[in-house]
């Protein structure tokens, strides 16, 4: 029994495995008609791998007046003159879905101007000089925002004031108790 | 069809509602967390008299410091109060202080000091920071400052407070 012609053809690519590579080749080799037919499939691969493929003059003018015809087909004013069928119910949900998109987009451009604002107003472009010639004047530039606290207390003046320990956090409980 | 618009509006009226939860903050979270900071600022005196004292009250949430500043001739006191309200409802507090101080009103050298203390406490419990430290010596000739602190927790957004 002949193998068909898609066996010989892998087996003349060398895709058929081992074991049956051995018996096609050894049956084209006994057989005729199967050693035509692989001879066919070498002679198309010779050829196939010539560098140049003939092509006659005429040939090659009729190639290039077909691509010619078929670029002058193709316009860009044919897609609109093709017929839809659409239903009512799609056109009003198509616009309901791009009056949604248009308002979303509408609000995020509005809030991303109004962003843009706040930051300016919170950081404007400014340039800081601190003029300092001791510590003091270090301590008193930290210590000159008093819009970050709470509470502002100004205590009598005294020299009195002196760190005498480790500062402690106790219960009052405790602290009367120790009295 | 008039499934259709429904459906429509329905979508509409969403888009609108997302854009509108953006506007405003979400409170919900500190809704059952607002304390308020009973300050009591007392100077005392040699013999450990009260010779000046200031009371003050501020509303705040778990977790944000009351920031104090007390700022004398050659002295400021920086003192941040962060209470942590627990689950059980009971208190962390975390005292943080900052001192700036000079030894004359014409030196140059500024001396910093800086503490960071806690306690667990119970709401309403009053407690008492001493930034300065504690001067047990009654001979000693300084003035010592005491910061008598209690948190209570808010029964709403207004002033009043409640001891639980």
């Amino acid at each position: 029994m002949c193998p068909d012609k898609e066996l010989i053809s892998a087996y003349h690519d060398h895709e058929t495995d081992a074991r049956w590579t051995m018996d096609i080749k050894a049956h084209i080799e006994g057989c005729e008609k199967c050693s035509i037919e692989n001879s066919k499939f070498e002679s198309i691969s010779s050829f196939l791998q010539t560098n140049e493929v003939p092509c006659e003059g005429q040939i090659k003018s009729r190639i290039y007046n077909a691509i010619e015809r078929r670029q002058t087909v193709i316009t860009p004013g044919s897609i609109w003159r093709k017929h839809f069928d659409v239903s009512f119910s799609a056109i009003i949900s198509a616009a309901a879905v791009v009056t949604v998109i248009c308002a979303a987009l509408i609000i995020g451009l509005m809030r991303f101007g109004q962003g843009a604002a706040v930051v300016e107003e919170i950081y404007p472009e400014s340039e800081i000089v601190v003029q300092v010639l001791s510590l003091e004047d270090v301590a008193a530039y930290l210590l000159s925002d008093d819009s970050a606290f709470d509470v502002l207390i100004t205590i009598p003046s005294s020299d009195a004031f002196s760190v005498t320990g480790e500062p402690q956090l106790i219960r009052e409980a405790d602290y009367r108790r120790g009295e | 069809m008039k499934r259709l618009l429904s459906a429509a509006s329905l979508l509409i009226l969403f888009t609108i509602n997302l854009s509108a939860q953006t506007d405003g903050l979400d409170l919900s979270y500190i809704e059952n967390k607002q304390l308020s900071i009973n300050l009591t600022t007392r100077i005392l005196g040699e013999e450990n008299e009260t010779i000046w004292h200031m009371n003050s009250s501020n509303v705040t949430v778990s977790g944000e410091a009351v920031k104090v500043k007390l700022t004398g001739d050659r002295l400021v006191v920086i003192a941040n109060i962060t209470p942590y309200l627990n689950s059980d409802n009971t208190l962390f507090l975390v005292a943080k202080g900052e001192i700036f101080m000079t030894d004359s009103a014409d030196s140059e050298e500024v001396k910093y000091y800086t503490t960071l203390k806690s306690l667990p406490v119970k709401v309403g419990e009053k407690v008492v920071f001493f930034p300065l430290g504690m001067a047990y010596d009654s001979n000693s000739n300084f003035y010592s400052m005491e910061m008598e602190i209690q948190v209570l927790s808010v029964e709403d957004s207004g002033d009043s407070a409640k001891v639980e």
